[in-house]
């Protein structure tokens, strides 16, 4: 459960830092849709 | 210039109480010894967090936040949590180990450095952005119209890959399941046999 937050904090530096720097490119987004991704499945797998 | 002025004093006050709600909320969630009110300020976190994607005006982010996390994963640990049923401890500190201290220790070390380095960075003069007009940017705008449009053309590939471990986890997951079930049987066909062997008078 500890592990969520790690994963919240990589998406939240992401995000802010493809706005600030670029805002046009959408890159931090989409990465940060793959990092959301791998939290579910590893909550799914570490929960077994 | 007033108008500007009081909205981002607005921003900054949204922005203080919800950073507020972060620090406790996380705080609670590591130190709360009954693992439900866990996971109550887990959830707190999360949409704490979504709101901050708000303030950061990223729209498809904050749905997929609140959609996933507070909707599926949350839901999915208190799922867990009541099916592990396990008795609450009540023990506010526990015995500390060597580890312990070791990444009591480091975590400080790391914190300090981060304080240290994010102040002395000066934030305004740094431009990495190189001045290339010929990106992919039509007149789709930033929505999310333009998130599918860039999924599906230039990072296709881990598009895919996400799939595949999608396709991964869900074999994993009912293989684990599976096990388990076998297990069981396995158990209640050696009870049976052990009762047929040496039957009760």
């Amino acid at each position: 459960m500890c592990l969520e937050p790690f994963f919240n904090v990589v998406n939240i530096n992401l995000v802010t830092f493809s706005n600030y720097f670029n805002i046009e490119q959408l890159k931090g987004e989409i990465f940060s849709i793959f990092v959301i991704t791998i939290t579910a499945i590893e909550t799914v797998i570490g929960l077994d | 210039v007033n108008i500007i002025q009081s909205t981002k004093s607005l921003h900054e006050i949204i922005f203080l109480f919800l950073e507020v709600g972060l620090i406790l909320g996380s705080l609670g969630v590591v130190i709360m010894t009954n693992i439900v009110y866990s996971t109550f300020f887990l959830m707190l976190v999360f949409v704490c967090i979504s709101f901050m994607y708000l303030l950061l005006n990223v729209d498809f982010v904050v749905t997929a936040q609140i959609f996933i996390y507070v909707g599926a994963i949350n839901i999915l640990i208190v799922f867990v949590i009541m099916l592990i049923n396990k008795p609450p401890s009540f023990n506010f500190f526990p015995s500390w180990t060597m580890g312990d201290g070791i990444t009591c220790a480091t975590c400080i070390g790391l914190f300090f450095l981060l304080i240290i380095t994010i102040s002395n960075t000066s934030w305004s003069k740094i431009y990495l952005v190189t001045q290339s007009n010929n990106i992919v940017e039509q007149d789709l705008g930033r929505n999310i119209q333009c998130i599918g449009y860039l999924l599906l053309t230039k990072y296709f590939l881990p598009f895919e890959l996400l799939f595949i471990i999608l396709l991964v986890a869900l074999i994993g997951a009912i293989t684990i399941a599976h096990q388990e079930k076998i297990l069981e049987m396995r158990v209640k066909i050696q009870a049976l046999q052990a009762k047929e062997d040496f039957p009760t008078s």
